[in-house]
């Protein structure tokens, strides 16, 4: 019997030990440089890695010196209003319609170390349909009317942006030169560099299907440029470690590449700049800056024999650039300004793993207008010098949990003043309300469906219309009937990033 | 009985005393960022930035080249511990980035992978488990 037992008690100490030896033997010095006796532990896939990891030299920069990725963005809208007149028929179709948003590739070199090019290319088309032009004329053969869809639908950016033949946008497209981390240049065409969502690009990432408004040109007149092309000086300089100063520098031409021309005309510039300070502490990520541009543009006003706008039957201004005799040409110039404050803060490790992030931007955006001068000899006077103003703001809440589904909701604001003579806004301020849910299917895809009210008041104001003698003097005419301009639009979207 | 009895117990403390590195097993399970042993300690928040790609530079200039461990269970106790979210989420931070700033995507590879490279050249981070630390590699912290 005691032998028994002191048998027993052996044989399950040497059980426990050689269970204590194998595990630790599982943890073994993994191989090292010097113990290719390990290599024998390895798997076919291991070994195939340090032979890979073998021809890494200490100078080489492992990685891919070509790369193509980019995004595409698919979506169904309902766009939901009362009244036909609606300043919203300009912007979007009433009724429900799928479109291909967005199909942008990005195109990345690293030429050198030290040295990248970058390309963003967005294909563009119509995917509502596009009117063919067709003009009406009387027997004079005075072309009355001419119906044109000059607009490409909205994409998530909500750009209403001028039809492009070719349907190929360039959205950036630079050299850069990054060796440092706090002092990197780029030449070439870049996104204007302010508050957050408008260097939050791309349908994937940004968390609403909607981008605020202000990201966008709030009035046509109001030049904040979405890109520029120029040099950017930028960088990020890390300040004790919990800080992160992020900067940028500029000096452009001012307004996109489209508009380049013009502004080469007269040799002006903008300049602005853009400073963000990133803070991580107790589980809350700051994000505080903002951003200031000031750039001079000029356009080419045109000054026709019959006024350029027109009432129709239906209510609606109907804009005829292409149907009228041309009288003169003016050179307009404007000073335009932003500025702007932005703040993101999110709150992580909250109950349920989830984070709460609270986000908003403001930007005051003015212009003034400088003298016009004529470019032939006309007997109508020239333009008056006029300042005008726009206000916008936002404010989000979104609420993320487990990485994947994240409810939000935004509120919106614009207010503009003095409106532009040659720039009919029917509705001085909006008020946009904004709630969806958004759901990573996986981290490259997501889906997204909200709803968005937009109140545009009615229009209460009245439009400034020319003389007859086609000159923009200033006077009004009080329109003859008030249209509700709120409307409601719901929308969903599968986007991926590839 | 006594000679069973300390039997039993010697039996028993010498196993307890093998297996008990069982725990210490644990802790050397815990994944830890690595870089370059000539590389400058970084603090917790820059190695979440870096993990993050907010932060793309060296403290003393060049790019960072981060090096994410196909081992999937490595992988979300690191984002875990030292990130303060999953590793879905880091994922999806990186096509954030992607994105917006047309960085590419970090490799995922083997911890083996990673330490080769982290010791050979210091424009990488990584992270493996503690026990397979040696002296061609430090923790970044």
């Amino acid at each position: 019997m005691k032998i028994a037992m002191v048998a027993w008690a052996t044989a399950a100490s040497l059980l426990l030990m050689s269970t204590g030896l194998a595990a630790q033997k599982k943890k073994q010095a993994p191989f090292t440089k010097d113990n290719t006796n390990a290599m024998d532990d390895l798997t076919a896939d291991e070994k195939k890695g340090v032979r890979i990891a073998d021809e890494v030299t200490a100078n080489d920069i492992e990685e891919k010196r070509f790369n193509i990725s980019g995004f595409v963005d698919f979506q169904y809208q309902n766009a939901l209003y009362n009244d036909s007149r609606n300043i919203a028929t300009t912007y979007m179709k009433k009724n429900k319609h799928f479109s291909l948003n967005n199909l942008n590739l990005y195109f990345k070199f690293m030429i050198d170390p030290g040295w990248d090019v970058f390309n963003e290319i967005r294909f563009m088309f119509a995917p509502t349909g596009i009117k063919t032009a067709k003009a009406t004329q009387n027997a004079s053969g005075l072309i009355l009317n001419i119906k044109m869809s000059p607009f490409e639908n909205s994409g998530y950016d909500n750009q209403v942006v001028a039809f492009r033949y070719g349907s190929i946008s360039i959205e950036r497209s630079y050299i850069e030169w990054n060796h440092f981390g706090f002092f990197q240049v780029r030449g070439g065409q870049f996104f204007t560099p302010v508050g957050i969502w408008s260097q939050d690009h791309g349908a994937p990432v940004v968390t609403s299907i909607r981008v605020p408004v202000t990201s966008n040109n709030v009035l046509p007149a109001i030049g904040m440029p979405v890109s520029q092309t120029g040099l950017e000086l930028f960088g990020k300089v890390n300040a004790g470690g919990m800080v992160q100063i992020d900067y940028a520098a500029y000096v452009s031409n001012g307004q996109s590449i489209a508009q380049s021309v013009d502004d080469e005309a007269d040799g002006s510039w903008a300049v602005g700049a853009f400073l963000n300070m990133k803070m991580s502490w107790s589980r809350v990520d700051w994000n505080i800056g903002g951003s200031g541009y000031r750039g001079r543009r000029s356009d080419i006003y045109s000054e026709y024999s019959i006024p350029m706008y027109l009432i129709t039957s239906g209510g609606s201004l109907d804009l005829m650039p292409y149907a009228l005799k041309q009288l003169d040409e003016y050179n307009h110039y404007q000073l335009d300004y932003f500025a702007c404050a932005h703040m993101k803060l999110t709150f992580t490790g909250l109950p349920g793993n989830s984070a709460i992030t609270l986000q908003g931007e403001y930007i005051h955006q003015w212009v003034n207008e400088l003298n016009a001068g004529k470019l032939r000899s006309s007997l109508t006077l020239p333009i008056r010098a006029l300042r005008y103003m726009a206000d916008t703001l936002y404010g989000q809440i979104e609420w993320n949990f487990l990485g994947i589904v994240t409810p939000y909701f935004r509120f919106e604001y614009m207010v503009h003043g003095n409106r532009h003579v040659q720039y009919q806004m029917l509705y001085n301020s909006m008020k946009y309300y904004l709630g969806g849910l958004n759901i990573k299917i996986t981290p490259r895809v997501v889906f997204k469906a909200e709803f968005g009210y937009a109140d545009l008041g009615t229009s209460k104001n009245i439009a400034l219309i020319p003389d007859l003698s086609g000159v923009f003097t200033g006077s009004a005419v009080a329109l003859p009937f008030r249209r509700d301009n709120d409307f409601k639009i719901i929308q969903a979207s599968i986007s991926a990033a590839f | 009985m006594k000679l069973i009895k300390l039997a039993l117990l010697a039996s028993l403390a010498l196993s307890l005393a093998l297996t008990g590195g069982t725990a210490q097993t644990n802790a050397e399970d815990d994944v830890v960022p690595i870089i370059h042993p000539s590389q400058p300690a970084l603090t917790p928040v820059q190695v979440k930035w870096i993990f993050l790609g907010d932060m793309t530079y060296w403290p003393g200039g060049g790019q960072i080249r981060v090096l994410i461990n196909n081992d999937t269970e490595a992988y979300e106790n690191f984002t875990r511990k030292y990130l303060g979210v999953s590793a879905r989420q880091t994922d999806t931070q990186w096509v954030y980035r992607q994105i917006r700033d047309g960085l590419v995507q970090p490799r995922k590879v083997s911890s083996v992978v990673i330490k080769m490279m982290v010791s050979r050249s210091k424009i990488f981070i990584g992270f493996i488990r503690r026990s397979q630390l040696d002296k061609t590699v430090k923790v970044a912290l």
